[in-house]
């Protein structure tokens, strides 16, 4: 381990990882670029690095675009990748109040926490980690899911219905395309463009970015305030009484992330809905609350950390960005898995080292920028909003060089503006979106494997576990509402 | 008085695509094969959530026709907002999409006429703007498409 | 490396952005006096990066531009979805003429037998295969089956008794079904559409058998047990795993790295291409490249291979009748 920290300290890994999180930061930035476009479009250039340099560049530029994406969500209300869909929820509202520079510091401080906290399950406990999570199949996939899709009930702003009707209508949208539980074509009306399906990527864009820009341009006046920036960053002695929230926020996000398949956005939405739950002032969530911020923040970052175990430990990448890590290393002849650690092992724990310092250098470079990124809403609206619909146009293109995916992000700007104007939170629309496709497959893959036997559940602990906090999440407020008058009752009758 | 008035018709409309949606997603679930390999089959959960859509269209319809106040967030399209603004940019956006796929324009020349046209739609309307927006375009599109052409060998369009 | 998956990860919409061959001066001196290619030559990949398909599409053209084998690059662009009707659009957008191919694989076929896009064989003109490996069926290390025999007896006995961790409508599900087929055995299935799906299933304990590309399982090193390779020869690196040939059932799957053009591209053209994918697969960097992934350097030339390929779609399509 220390040998492979050594090795990373010479310059030309150590630039290379500061390249790379630059970048990363950069483009997570970037409405319509994410992280995964950057790492596959540098993959060819990796080509003739030596290998520890090349991870090193892809590590820097996975974590810094996952970071990056929180700077337009907090001060746009666009979040620069899915990850930080959750962060535009109590940022924006931060950043309309004024507390822009607030919000991004407690942000880029939550992440920070996140990714160290996660790096140290990574270093000091991944063969047990990888072990367990190893353990979960279909059952407990869909009860997890199943749990974060009942949280989105305590998500929702204002009208129930509405909220609920998001969630609905962001899973019918998931539903053409190919379905993947039997390979056939479903609900795509003969177009063979509708094969593919909506893209996550072109939806998240259109109903966020896309909507937003178009909403904005309406009132192209100033909407976000910005304090004169302060000669001292917003970060108090006080707020060590986050502390608690971070180390939940950072454990909540290792383990949802060690689960392949389950990415970063989900761990955001898990550790901030569980805030929410635990919060004493639940009602505060979404209208600028800061520790919305930090959860979302801490467990998105977290995650990365989390899905680098199985990635190293056993060759399961979790995501499409880590699928193409593992494509870098196998150009160079490494093959990832268990035998990693003694085949290269400057290569097994070169990842782990990178990983620690990328978070560090990602926390001077947005630290250092952050009272200039946060002037960012000073810049003359109609100017940004024209280059982000650029970059929104040629990303959206560029995730499978097709103009289907620009005209469904078109298309979900106006979605999107449609649902804000009745009122449809968006919230619980795209993560319905992003969560019934997975939800769906797993409960039907846990009936192929159980030969249609639901009773096997219950041979299942953990996910009975998350079936009772799925219940338990459903009767909360009821209980609540008991809880709090039996209190009232005792108090009435003991004024003591 | 009036917004109670206009998020009505607004909850009406709605609650009409939705219903509609949720026939769509019958129409489609009657083309889907039986279940095969499990008891719930590819027709499941389009038929479930078009269910779920008609029950919530229904609601949405009962409570408009009872005339109650939806939504406890403020109007953000309040004061000062100029809708034709925001139809202007969609436009542009719709006809620079158009002619990069269908009219195979090369992206540097649409992609600054793009720029200038949306700078203006949504900024004030003076010429030395009109410059510094083209200016905008064109350095913008000449940087995303050195990156892609010349890099990369990948042409828009 | 993720051999024969048809989706990388269920969650995976998350896209990656087209890319292609690292900067490099144009080599316009070393090829033959031809007309033919005048501009970059598009290689579209219907997956994400990453995968056996992008990697070898990238190798073999980045090894034909440093050797000039032909006097343009050639630029890797991936267009994933829809099993691969992503990538038929978007080569039908481009030039008939060369400039537009694709690298894919039999996934193609299965997509055909299925019934699923709006192509066909004749669509396609086949350029050829440079390569291809065959996968092999495992189960975990402290399974009770120690050979493809035991666990044949043990379907037989309880039919439908162990589960099988598969994409249906993938290439493990047509393989699977073909042994299953041929043996008279059943299983239960348990969806898992990328190869790390598998790998996960089966190390823990959710699945009981699962197909893998050699490599995939070379790498893995420990946990698992492959009971049956699919190539029709042994492989060099398992020498003892035996064939299903070799057991008595006539199940054997190769996928090539397989190379298309639209069907009205001219012969010349296509005779070309073919040229400079030969050269580069005699290549000593891709040879060394392919034995470390347990692929097969060969050179099989397009109407070989499109006679190989129609008689394949017959066999998917006979199973893909027992399936639906």
């Amino acid at each position: 381990m220390l040998d492979a920290f050594s090795l990373l300290f010479e310059w030309q890994n150590l630039l290379f990882l500061f390249i790379g999180t630059a970048l990363g930061i950069v483009v997570g930035a970037i409405p319509g670029l994410t992280a995964s476009m950057l790492i596959a479009l540098t993959l060819p250039l990796t080509f003739h690095m030596d290998p520890v340099s090349a991870v090193t560049l892809l590590i820097g530029e996975y974590v810094g675009g996952i970071s990056g994406g929180l700077i337009t969500a907090i001060l746009l209300r666009m979040p620069g990748t899915p990850a930080s869909i959750v962060t535009t929820f109590d940022g924006y509202p931060m950043a309309r109040q004024g507390l822009a520079e607030r919000a991004l510091a407690l942000g880029i401080m939550a992440s920070v926490v996140g990714g160290i906290i996660s790096w140290g399950f990574l270093a000091g406990m991944s063969p047990t980690l990888a072990r367990f999570a190893l353990q979960f199949g279909p059952w407990e996939y869909f009860t997890l899911v199943l749990m974060a899709l009942v949280m989105l009930a305590v998500l929702s702003q204002g009208s129930m219905i509405k909220g609920l009707l998001a969630a609905a209508l962001g899973m019918a949208f998931a539903l053409p395309g190919i379905d993947s539980s039997i390979g056939q074509a479903r609900l795509t009306f003969g177009s063979s463009a509708l094969l593919a399906g909506f893209g996550l990527l072109p939806v998240l864009i259109g109903a966020f970015a896309i909507s937003q820009i178009l909403r904005d341009a309406a009132t192209p006046r100033q909407e976000a305030r910005l304090d004169m920036p302060t000669s001292k960053l917003p970060i108090y002695a006080r707020d060590m009484r986050y502390a608690p929230k971070l180390l939940r926020g950072s454990v909540i996000g290792t383990w949802i992330g060690l689960l392949p398949g389950i990415g970063a956005n989900i761990a955001a939405l898990v550790s901030y809905s569980t805030e929410k739950q635990l919060s004493s002032e639940p009602e505060k969530f979404g209208t600028g609350h800061e520790p919305g911020v930090v959860a979302a923040e801490s467990a998105n970052n977290a995650s990365i950390g989390g899905a680098l175990i199985p990635l190293i430990t056993m060759g399961i990448p979790g995501s499409v960005t880590e699928a193409i890590l593992i494509g870098a290393l196998t150009i160079h002849n490494l093959q990832p898995g268990p035998l990693l650690f003694q085949n290269a092992p400057e290569i097994a724990y070169g990842i782990i080292a990178a990983y620690l310092v990328a978070n560090v250098l990602m926390l001077m470079l947005m630290w250092g920028a952050v009272r200039y990124i946060a002037r960012i809403v000073q810049l003359p609206r109609s100017g940004l909003m024209a280059v982000i619909l650029v970059f929104c146009v040629t990303g959206s293109y560029a995730i499978n060089s097709s103009f289907t995916d620009v005209w469904v992000m078109i298309a979900f700007g106006v979605v999107g503006l449609g649902l804000e104007y009745c009122r449809v939170p968006l919230g619980p629309f795209v993560i319905g979106f992003v969560l019934s496709p997975i939800a769906e497959e797993q409960l039907r893959a846990a009936l192929m494997m159980s030969d249609g036997n639901l009773l096997e559940i219950f041979g299942r602990p953990y996910a009975l576990v998350f079936l009772v906090l799925a219940v338990a999440t459903v009767a909360w407020p009821a209980i609540a509402v008991r809880l709090g008058a039996r209190a009232r009752a005792d108090k009435a009758e003991d004024p003591s | 008085m009036r917004d109670v008035i206009r998020q009505n018709i607004a909850d009406i409309v709605l609650a009409a695509l939705v219903a509609g949606g949720a026939a769509l997603l019958f129409i489609g679930a009657a083309d889907l094969p039986p279940p095969r390999f499990e008891p719930l089959g590819s027709a499941a959960l389009p038929r479930i959530l078009g269910a779920l859509l008609i029950f919530f269209a229904v609601l949405l319809l009962i409570r408009a026709a009872l005339r109650i106040r939806a939504g406890h967030r403020r109007d953000e399209a309040a004061s000062g907002a100029d809708p034709r603004r925001s139809a202007l940019v969609f436009a542009s956006l719709v006809l620079y999409v158009a002619a990069l796929d269908f009219g195979r324009v090369p992206f540097v020349p649409a992609t600054t006429v793009f720029v200038t046209l949306t700078g203006l739609a949504i900024g004030a309307r003076t010429w030395i703007n009109a410059l510094v927006f083209a200016g905008l375009g064109l350095v913008l599109s000449l940087a995303i498409s050195l990156i892609l052409e010349r890099f990369l060998y990948i042409s828009i369009g | 490396m993720l051999q024969i998956s048809r989706k990388i990860a269920a969650i995976g919409a998350l896209g990656a952005l087209v890319l292609a061959m690292p900067v490099g001066p144009i080599g316009v001196q070393k090829a033959a006096a031809q007309d033919f290619p005048e501009k970059p030559i598009e290689v579209i990949v219907p997956f994400k990066p990453g995968g056996r398909t992008d990697t070898v599409a990238r190798l073999i053209g980045e090894k034909i531009q440093s050797e000039g084998l032909l006097n343009q690059p050639m630029a890797v662009v991936n267009a994933d979805g829809g099993a691969g009707a992503n990538a038929v659009n978007r080569m039908r957008r481009g030039d008939e003429d060369g400039h537009t191919i694709m690298h894919w694989h039999h996934q193609a076929l299965i997509a055909m037998a299925m019934e699923l896009g709006d192509f066909d064989l004749e669509d396609f003109k086949s350029i050829g295969y440079t390569g291809g490996g065959s996968p092999v069926w495992v189960v975990r290390e402290d399974s009770e089956f120690d050979t493809l025999d035991d666990l044949i007896a043990h379907l037989k006995q309880n039919p439908r008794g162990l589960v099988e961790a598969v994409g249906i409508g993938t290439i493990p599900h047509f393989v699977g079904s073909m042994l299953a087929n041929e043996a008279g055995f059943e299983t239960r299935y348990v969806t898992a559409n990328s190869g790390a799906d598998r790998l996960r299933l089966v190390l823990g304990g959710n699945a009981d058998i699962a197909l893998f590309a050699a490599s995939e399982y070379i790498a893995q090193g420990e946990g698992l047990k492959a009971l049956v390779y699919f190539g029709r020869d042994r492989l060099p690196d398992l020498p003892d795993v035996p064939t299903a040939m070799e057991l008595g059932y006539d199940v054997s799957w190769a996928n090539p790295n397989w190379w298309l053009a639209p069907a009205s591209t001219p012969d010349e053209t296509v005779a070309a291409l073919g040229a400079a994918l030969e050269a580069a697969i005699g290549d000593p960097d891709i040879v060394e490249y392919f034995r470390n992934n347990t692929l097969q350097p060969y050179w099989t030339p397009g109407d070989e291979a499109m006679a190989d390929a129609q008689k394949q779609l017959e066999a998917l399509q006979a199973v893909a009748a027992t399936i639906n």
